[in-house]
């Protein structure tokens, strides 16, 4: 230190080294010119958009899946009997549907589930997957297609089969046509 | 003037040390206040009880008054201290105009009152940090020039030849915040509280974000770096460690800092060529950041012994590395890919309080306990109370950040995690509430911040108490000679003021209009096909959207789906930058509290809407955000309508003639279909003519442009 060069220069007593820029930030400052040319320049040259790269991203993701949508498509989506999915199915049932068609399906805002009255199809698995995929939003039921899965879609669906034919404590009048 | 001539060619004058005492004194009120307004809203991102029913409130419009006050109220008068205290003595001359020191005075105090009282009441423009509606923008470009006169004044009178360092950050602070402000702030007003900015959306957005991050540059940055540059030479006593390092980070940061406002808009809408130059030039910028960082802490050395001791060397330290600390990080976050996962998140705002209340707040308190003796012509009352804040505020720093970090990166990883083409974690609130215990040791942090200020206060206070009224003291230099091409190079350039402020001019003119103009034309450029399906808003969504504005929901919620997977399979079609064209101003967002809302129309029936806005938790369980029931008491305001289509349209948004004086009678029109279809799905309450309905319609036409009907 004792050696440093003292500039001449004062401002109101603060004087200044002539130190030389430290080498290892000379060197980062560099470096990260260079790369953020060749970054800069490198990115010129990818031909496609980000835009272009999350789409195609996406449509390879779909593409892999095998989904509800193709079981249905090849007439082999139908309801779960499996005690593992239908617990699970009654989990999301009284978290998410139960406020709308009350716990034992005996509706409330929503219709009945327990009754063989039925608004959209004939209570088929792929009248009722429809229903929870697409909602009805004009009557209020909303699309679960964003918040559940596919599996858990199918869960659910195959734990209102499970209603048919029971009792429920406070039964909402029917609604829709009824299916023998 | 008190100046006089001696024999010996010594001119002798006072400096004005009275206009420093009230800026000082101003900053160490007004930064009470904003960290009170900060743990406040700490405590209801924790807490939505405290939101109260209160609209004035509410975190959407208290938060506008927590940054603006840290900003412009604490930093900003901060600066004005130091930068009048030191300049007298780096030029050698008295603050140019007293006149134009109470105007800058007080009139900077007034827009903070100004400020404090309008954006409570929901009086804003929507655009982060520049919230304050027109007429107060008037007001700060006018005092704002009175506070450049004052400067430049000075340094026309000056005594010094040769501008210091610190002249120069402080010179190039002045010009820049200029030209940031009126820019950003060129709006059309509807009414005295209602303007419409000129631009619109991804411009907007653009413009918004080159001012934004540029208020971090060059009003929490580089006037800080000159304070630096003064004050820890004078407190450490030691020489600055390299003139070199000076120059040639000083002008590396000038030029390169205003070309990285893209990297808060990085994965949006925005060209990827503007996105990319946002991202390698906050890459770039880490070595001159640096520069500042290791010029401050190498001029310590020989001095580090007294660090133990000294409260002031502490605050000094410490400020120097979190400056260090965060310019190492913005770079960091302005990656691409670590912006993926960062941006939205509380990472950010970890990010921006190491900034604010680690480098600036840490160098007030340094220069404070530093000045308020010297100026007061007394001692410090007391060290120990000095220490004693000093670790409170560390410590406070430290929650605030390492919870924030945590908050940030969980959260992040839960939005993009994904199997197959499904979200691990679909559910929003499930993200949020997974990092609700973060948030209390936030507040916590937040509140022992605060508490080691209010010690500081105390201990100010009793110095201010302690002192005795004393004579101005009298300086003498020779004049200012003539100017001399004997110093080479830097130094010459140092002597020649004009020259010096021409070239800052240029240096940060170049990225700004390299950068904004392309995007300012960009509308002329869009394939035709593609804006056809965009329209205008009704009038009802108009208003709608005023109120979404008012409230401050772009505090809490974005408007921009990413060129993500994750945010296209959690919120749908991404979006694309024709959508906004319309949009003034733009809604992006820059945290997500909660969801993305650009697609949120369509999505819930209207009475969805209304039970949740109404009451959140009703509907969403674990929801933090605030009640508004006062948007079902208050009324549309019809009559303004009209009027607003009007400005709208003369920034080219395509409304009709006929449109524009039918404005009124088709929002009722809307209104009432609102209300009918709320009725059909059961809701009893009368809620005809209610703001409710014109934000209902808002929100439903939220979504993909294609996807929008007629109404
Ligand atoms: C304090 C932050 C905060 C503010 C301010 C806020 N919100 Fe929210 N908002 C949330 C959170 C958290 C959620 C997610 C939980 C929920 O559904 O309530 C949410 C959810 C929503 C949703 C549902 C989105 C979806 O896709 O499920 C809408 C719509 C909404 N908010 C509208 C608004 C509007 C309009 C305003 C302004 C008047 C507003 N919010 C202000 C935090 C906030």
């Amino acid at each position: 230190m004792a050696d440093e060069k003292v500039l001449d220069h004062d401002a109101d007593g603060i004087k200044e080294l002539d130190n030389p820029l430290p080498a290892w930030w000379l060197y980062l400052f560099y470096v990260s010119i260079i790369f953020s040319f060749y970054y800069y320049v490198a990115s010129m040259f990818i031909g496609t958009t980000a835009a272009d790269r999350a789409q195609a991203a996406m449509a390879k993701l779909q593409g892999q899946e095998q989904t509800v949508e193709m079981m249905l498509a090849s007439g082999n989506a139908e309801f779960s009997k499996d005690e593992m999915v239908l617990a699970s199915g009654k989990e999301i049932y009284t978290t998410r549907c139960a406020s709308c068609h009350a716990a034992d399906g005996g509706g409330l805002v929503g219709p009945n589930m327990t009754d063989n009255y039925w608004i959209h199809g004939r209570g088929e698995f792929a009248d009722m997957y429809r229903v929870v995929v697409e909602g009805v939003p004009e009557k209020g039921m909303i699309s679960w297609k964003p918040i559940l899965s596919d599996d858990e879609i199918r869960a659910v669906v195959s734990y209102l089969k499970t209603f048919e034919g029971t009792t429920p404590a406070n039964p909402k009048a029917p609604e829709g046509n009824l299916v023998e | 003037m008190s100046q006089s001539k001696s024999k010996d060619n010594l001119e002798h004058f006072t400096y004005d040390e009275e206009t420093p005492k009230l800026f000082f004194l101003a900053t160490i009120i007004w930064g009470a206040v904003a960290l009170l307004a900060g743990v406040f809203i700490a405590s209801q991102l924790a807490f939505w009880q405290l939101n109260f029913k209160l609209p004035w409130f509410t975190f959407g419009r208290l938060r506008p008054l927590h940054t603006n006050s840290a900003i412009f109220a604490f930093a900003g008068n901060a600066i004005f201290a130091g930068v009048y205290h030191s300049s007298q003595r780096l030029l050698k001359t008295r603050i140019f105009s007293d006149a134009l020191s109470k105007i800058h005075f007080w009139g900077w105090q007034l827009i903070i009152v100004l400020a404090a009282i309008t954006l409570p009441l929901g009086i804003t423009t929507g655009k982060e940090y520049a919230e304050l509606e027109w007429p107060i923008d008037i007001l700060i470009a006018v005092v704002w020039v009175a506070f450049a006169v004052n400067f430049f004044g000075m340094i026309a009178r000056r005594r010094e030849r040769h501008l210091y360092v610190a002249i120069w950050f402080y010179l190039a602070s002045i010009i820049t915040v200029a030209l940031l402000h009126i820019v950003n702030s060129i709006a059309l007003p509807v009414s005295l509280f209602k303007s419409y900015p000129v631009y619109a959306g991804v411009q907007d957005a653009l413009v918004q974000w080159w001012y934004g991050h540029n208020a971090v540059a060059f009003f929490l940055t580089t006037p800080y770096l000159g304070l630096m540059y003064y004050y820890l030479p004078k407190a450490v006593n030691r020489p600055i460690y390299s003139y070199r390092l000076s120059i040639i980070h000083f002008w590396a940061l000038v030029f390169i800092y205003i070309w990285t406002g893209p990297h808060h808009l990085l994965h949006s809408a925005l060209p990827d060529w503007a996105q990319t130059l946002g991202m390698i030039f906050s890459i770039m910028l880490l070595a001159p950041s640096w520069g500042g960082m290791i010029n401050g802490l190498l001029t310590m050395r020989g001095a580090w012994h007294r660090v133990r001791k000294e409260p002031i060397l502490k605050f000094l330290v410490a400020a120097v590395t979190f400056y260090g600390m965060s310019t190492f990080e913005g770079p960091l976050l302005s990656i691409k890919s670590v912006n993926a996962l960062a941006h939205f998140t509380d990472w950010i705002i970890g990010h921006v309080h190491s900034g604010v209340l680690g480098w600036n707040g840490f160098m007030i308190f340094a220069i404070l306990y530093y000045v308020v003796p010297k100026l007061w012509k007394t001692e410090l009352y007391s060290e120990k109370l000095a220490n004693v804040h000093f670790w409170m505020a560390m410590s406070g720093i430290l929650l605030y950040i390492f919870s924030m970090w945590a908050a940030g990166i969980t959260q992040g990883l839960m939005w993009r995690a994904m199997e197959g083409p499904r979200l691990v974690y679909p559910d929003f609130v499930e993200t949020l509430t997974k990092i609700i215990p973060l948030y209390y040791v936030r507040a916590f942090g937040g509140f022992l911040y605060l508490a080691g200020y209010v010690i500081m206060m105390y201990n100010i206070f009793k110095t201010i108490k302690a002192s005795k009224p004393a004579e101005p003291e009298v300086y003498s230099a020779p004049p200012l000679g003539k100017f001399t091409t004997d110093k080479q190079g830097h130094r010459y350039l140092e002597g020649l003021s004009a020259l010096f402020t021409v070239l800052v001019v240029i240096a940060v003119i170049v990225g700004s209009v390299i950068e904004i103009l392309p995007t300012l034309l960009a509308h002329k450029y869009y394939a035709p096909e593609k804006i056809e399906n965009v329209k205008p808003y009704t009038p009802l969504e108009l208003a709608g959207r005023d109120i979404y504005i008012r409230e401050g929901c772009y505090t809490c919620h974005s408007q921009m789906v990413r060129t993500l997977t994750y945010d296209i399979a959690r919120y749908g079609e991404m979006s694309r930058p024709e959508e906004f064209i319309y949009d003034h101003p733009f809604q992006f967002g820059s945290r997500r509290i909660g969801p993305d809302l650009a697609r949120v129309g369509g999505k819930y029936p209207d009475s969805w809407h209304y039970y949740h806005m109404y009451d959140p938790r009703q509907i969403t369980p674990g929801s933090t955000m605030p009640v508004y029931p006062h948007l079902f008491r208050k009324k549309i305001d019809y009559h303004i309508l009209a009027k607003k289509l009007l400005v709208m349209k003369r920034m080219g948004v395509p409304y009709s003639e006929a449109s524009i004086s039918s404005a009124i009678s088709d929002a009722q029109d809307q209104a009432a279909q609102v209300e009918e279809s709320l009725k059909s799905q059961g809701v009893k309450e009368k809620v005809r003519d209610k703001e409710i309905l014109a934000l209902i319609a808002y929100l439903q036409r939220l979504k993909a442009p294609a996807e929008v009907t007629d109404k």
